[in-house]
């Protein structure tokens, strides 16, 4: 079985003198394992990603892949980019097309696997639409499908739903578990939203900001696919929000002391009262 | 004028043939060399911070100052006139295309490589389709200095063949304001027909496609 993804103690700034984006940070997902990363913004998580996917390469430490080096991004690596990243000259169909035309096989069998990867992710009516042409939820289905047609070790997805609204954003997670539970793939997943990550998570990494750190590691061994109501849910979310909250308020209170005070809610409710007057 | 415009009937249409033949061959050639500078300027840093500024420089040159060099250089010839149009137009194509480029969002390029799409695959497949809503503003700013340019050259270059630019000319030779005031009028419909009825719904495809108008 493939798909052993590891990150292990890697270090990266931006540039030499800055502090590091992330900070000795090691993280192995298991193969078929769903790892989510989530923390405040500005954490490094996307940072964390693109190590993952060769985007980056790390200052220190070493990303592997079922034990050779990442060196560059590649489709064993496929990536679900927050902005979709489609090509809007091509139709949906073409977009899922395109890696396969890539690793060069041969026509025929590309139409059926395309065929079958839009029927993965419900888009067989939309084939032939341009991107622009579809919504928000549909266009992440095909940044999906044409991740997964790739047949990746592993997928990468980068806060893929945080542009879709929220009944869209539950739909997608549905979705998401079935695919996953059909394709088995190891699914490395970066958020900012506890919920989400609690929900679709087996073990869910907690990331302190400034340096970019592990903070906390929970594993989640609720069955799939969940209940986003229930009850076991609800209390992981609890104990994650409280350490991301933490994190937050540590984050700030860190800038403040450098060059920001916080005003009371009572000035606040003030300068609502005032808006708009004198114009 | 209108009379003007009857009589000049006979003369008008082998020279607007003429010009426009030698607009084809001079705008593919600037486009084609425009595309390719555009290009290198964008690829290596190097180069465009040699060379940007001084292009910027060289376009601001009215076409017509390319004119002596261009008859110094090939005689009253053919090539002279391709050579006044193509300095005319090519760093305008050049310039923009360079901004064009730069202006596409890097996340092609990241999905892209993912997706396997590396050297020649990636300028075909992602790059030229990436750039084409650019590469048709280009074309049409291009045009417009091309036309210019050769309105400019064979108004001033008095070569075998004759364009509308010499009958300008020769309007002025006979103090005939009919016969210039017309073959203005011509040259103006010729730039704005090109411009609205080819370009301007070549651009509006590409946009459409691209889902940048609706």
């Amino acid at each position: 079985m493939t798909g052993k993804l590891e990150l292990i103690g890697v270090s990266k700034r931006y540039s030499v003198g800055e502090r590091w984006a992330v900070q000795d940070i090691t993280i192995r997902c298991a193969p078929g394992e769903f790892v989510v990363v989530v923390g405040p913004s500005g954490c490094g998580k996307s940072t964390l990603l693109n190590l993952a996917a060769g985007m980056l390469k790390p200052d220190q430490g070493r990303v592997l892949l079922d034990d050779r080096p990442v060196v560059s991004p590649g489709p064993e690596r496929a990536v679900v980019f927050q902005e979709h990243g489609l090509f809007p000259w091509m139709t949906a169909a073409q977009n899922v097309e395109f890696g396969l035309k890539m690793k060069g096989i041969a026509r025929s069998e590309r139409e059926d696997r395309v065929a079958e990867a839009l029927k993965m992710v419900h888009l067989s009516h939309s084939a032939n639409k341009l991107i622009h042409q579809l919504s928000g939820g549909m266009r992440q289905r095909v940044a999906i499908a044409r991740a997964l047609i790739l047949n990746p070790a592993v997928l990468l997805m980068d806060e893929p739903f945080a542009a879709l609204d929220a009944q869209t954003r539950t739909l997608m997670h549905e979705q998401l578990q079935e695919i996953w539970d059909a394709t088995k793939k190891t699914i490395f997943f970066v958020t900012h939203s506890v919920g989400e990550a609690v929900r679709l998570a087996d073990r869910v990494i907690v990331l302190h900001a400034h340096p970019g750190r592990v903070r906390r590691e929970i594993r989640i061994d609720l069955p799939h696919p969940r209940q986003f109501d229930s009850r076991d849910i609800a209390e992981i979310v609890r104990i994650v929000r409280t350490e991301i909250e933490d994190e937050v308020n540590r984050v700030n209170k860190e800038l403040a002391d450098e060059f920001w005070k916080p005003r009371k809610p009572a000035d606040l409710g003030q300068l609502a009262g005032d808006m708009g007057s004198g114009i | 004028m209108i009379k003007a415009l009857w009589d000049l009937t006979e003369q008008l249409g082998p020279a607007l043939v003429v010009s426009l033949v030698r607009l084809s061959i001079g705008f593919a050639i600037s486009l084609m060399l425009g595309t390719l500078v555009g290009v290198l300027l964008w690829r290596f840093t190097v180069l465009n911070r040699a060379f940007g500024p001084v292009l910027l420089g060289v376009q601001t040159l009215p076409s017509v100052c390319w004119v002596p060099l261009g008859i110094l250089s090939f005689g009253l010839t053919e090539q002279a006139m391709m050579f006044v149009l193509v300095m005319g137009s090519t760093f305008a194509i050049a310039i923009s295309m360079r901004d064009g480029l730069w202006t596409v969002p890097p996340i092609y390029h990241r999905a892209g490589t993912m997706l396997g799409a590396r050297g020649l695959n990636y300028y075909r497949y992602i790059l030229l389709p990436a750039s084409a809503p650019v590469f048709a503003s280009s074309l049409r700013q291009g045009f417009s200095f091309a036309w210019r340019s050769l309105m400019g050259g064979e108004l001033i270059l008095a070569t075998r063949n004759h364009g509308l630019g010499y009958l300008l000319e020769l309007g002025r030779s006979f103090a005939d304001v009919h016969q210039v005031v017309a073959v203005m009028l011509v040259m103006i419909i010729v730039g704005m027909a090109v411009d609205r009825w080819l370009l301007a719904k070549l651009e509006q495809r590409v946009h459409r496609r691209f889902g940048l108008i609706t």
